[in-house]
């Protein structure tokens, strides 16, 4: 008792602020392989509970950018806003240009904190300026009424939902396809508002068995193909955005 | 030893040193009686004082003075190569009461962080030592602590609770023995806890207990040299040697310069994720003044 009054009253007096350990749901947004991304939208990566001193940097090296058309880095830079760290472009995202990026482990200065970065955060992803729309993920998902249903994870939100859907299941061309269209917050976890709603999720009103073929196409785009096995959306959800369980 | 040389000194400046005015008992003594040894032995509280007057007592790097006098000190820590670039500078002050001692130290840190050199105030630092014998052996206990007055340096040197925010204490166990007449041994015992803000490397709260010794040798009437070594735990450096050159260039000014080697950092034996390697020392310099 009296130690643990001891340790009590140290806390206080040197204003324990420190985190008592770090959050597992950090998440990087733009997701990966996300597209329709805002000129002006920052790059993102949430720890989820940064266990740093209060203001103290982020090295630059943290956070690279590769252009993907021409191949060269592109000047930004890094900065810190609390638990947050963002990677400001010097310049506007070009129109039309896929961006790879990529979260780096660094080691600390000589005589300084430490950077503990949740290993999941830590990787490459890539985003584009383009309106295209692409399907990331595409599985069984029952998370809907407790009814197995083919969903897709888009790459971009969908703001028009009466679009000319295609699809076929092992070859057979399916007719007036019913569809719902959710944007990421309603599969219950938003990874920032304002990132939302960036991408969107369709789930399609067909009897789809494990293990058919579906194929897909939206609008002008496509086909995606895709062999259905039950996951969770939510779940390639957070794998792109590199969430922690 | 020393008062009964001042007070030798005293009697042969003096006509008649110890009042005796009866020149028939002069007479009837011997050459030598009117030093009376065994009276003398055992020095007052103000014999002392007067005998520590502008006296330095022997000090390690982490072992701190027993008796002398009042003193002022600048120190400056500077930890070289490529893991270094952290250096300390720290005010020093040390008031003596009798057998009590109180001192304070303020550390200023000069250090590198992603944005590049900054700096800082470290901890404050009270350490109160009473003596409890002062024969040939001193004894002395006392108690520590330390507190962060307001900065931020989020850095070390080599000892974890000299820069890095935090409070804590110790209760301090120091002893000073003469194994020959310009020989000193000096221990330091020290345990207590301690609490930082947690980031890593540092834990939120920790015990931490430690242990120095050294020698104090004088080579020369004005030079000396000091060797130290101390293992504590928690520590960022947990066993490190030291060795000092020590110069008096004047009664009660002492001037000291040497190195720390930090072993276990360099044998990678740290709490800290960096693995092993000799990239660093540290340069120690300091200046005291008796006052």
């Amino acid at each position: 008792m009296v130690s643990r009054n001891i340790i009590a009253i140290a806390c206080l007096l040197s204003a324990c602020n420190g985190p008592a350990g770090r959050q597992a749901d950090g998440f990087i947004g733009p997701m990966d392989g996300q597209t329709h991304v805002a000129k002006d939208q920052a790059l993102l990566v949430s720890t989820g509970g940064l266990d740093l001193p209060e203001k103290y940097a982020i090295p630059q090296s943290f956070i690279r950018v590769v252009n993907l058309a021409d191949g060269g880095f592109v000047a930004g830079d890094v900065v810190r806003e609390g638990d947050d760290i963002l990677f400001l472009p010097t310049k506007a995202w070009k129109a039309n240009t896929r961006y790879a990026w990529s979260t780096n482990q660094i080691p600390a200065l000589p005589r300084s904190p430490e950077y503990q970065f949740p290993k999941a955060l830590i990787g490459e992803a890539v985003f584009d300026t383009s309106s295209g729309m692409d399907v990331l993920d595409m599985m069984l998902d029952d998370t809907r009424d407790d009814l197995e249903q083919p969903c897709a994870l888009l790459s971009r939100a969908i703001v028009a939902p009466n679009a000319l859907v295609v699809l076929t299941v092992n070859g057979e061309l399916l007719e007036d396809v019913n569809y719902d269209i959710y944007d990421e917050e309603e599969w219950g976890e938003a990874f920032d508002a304002d990132y939302a709603p960036s991408v969107s999720v369709v789930c399609f009103d067909v009897d789809v068995s494990a293990g058919d073929s579906l194929r897909l196409w939206w609008n002008e785009s496509g086909p995606w193909v895709a062999t259905m096995e039950p996951g969770h959306i939510e779940t390639a959800l957070r794998n792109r955005h590199r969430g922690g369980s | 030893m020393i008062s009964l040389l001042i007070l030798c000194s005293l009697a042969i400046a003096q006509d008649d040193p110890w009042g005796v005015e009866d020149t028939s008992s002069a007479e009837e003594s011997d050459s030598t009686a009117p030093f009376v040894i065994e009276d003398l032995d055992t020095p007052t509280k103000e014999d002392r004082k007067r005998a520590s007057s502008g006296e330095l007592s022997p000090q390690g790097h982490r072992i701190s003075p027993l008796g002398g006098s009042h003193n002022m000190a600048l120190a400056e820590d500077a930890v070289l190569g490529g893991d270094g670039g952290t250096n300390v500078t720290t005010l020093y002050t040390r008031v003596v009461f009798d057998d009590y001692a109180v001192a304070i130290s303020l550390p200023f840190a000069a250090y590198r962080t992603p944005d590049g050199r900054t700096t800082d105030l470290g901890n404050l630092l009270v350490e109160g030592l009473v003596t409890l014998s002062s024969d040939d052996v001193v004894h002395a206990v006392g108690l520590d602590f330390h507190f962060n007055p307001g900065g931020q340096p989020f850095t070390w040197a080599n000892e974890a609770e000299e820069l890095w925010p935090g409070v804590g204490a110790n209760a301090l166990y120091q002893m000073r023995m003469a194994l020959a007449d310009d020989t000193a041994l000096l221990l330091r015992g020290s345990f207590g806890i301690h609490a930082s803000q947690g980031f890593e490397p540092f834990p939120k709260v920790y015990p931490r207990i430690g242990a120095s010794a050294g020698i104090d040798q004088t080579v020369a009437p004005l030079v000396g040299i000091v060797g130290e070594t101390t293992f504590s735990y928690w520590d960022v450096s947990p066993w490190e040697l030291a060795g000092l050159l020590r110069v008096d260039p004047v009664t009660g000014i002492r001037a000291r310069g040497g190195f720390l080697f930090p072993v276990f950092t360099w044998a990678g034996a740290t709490p800290i994720d960096r693995p092993g390697g000799m990239r660093e020392v540290t340069l120690l310099l300091d200046i005291q003044m008796a006052i």
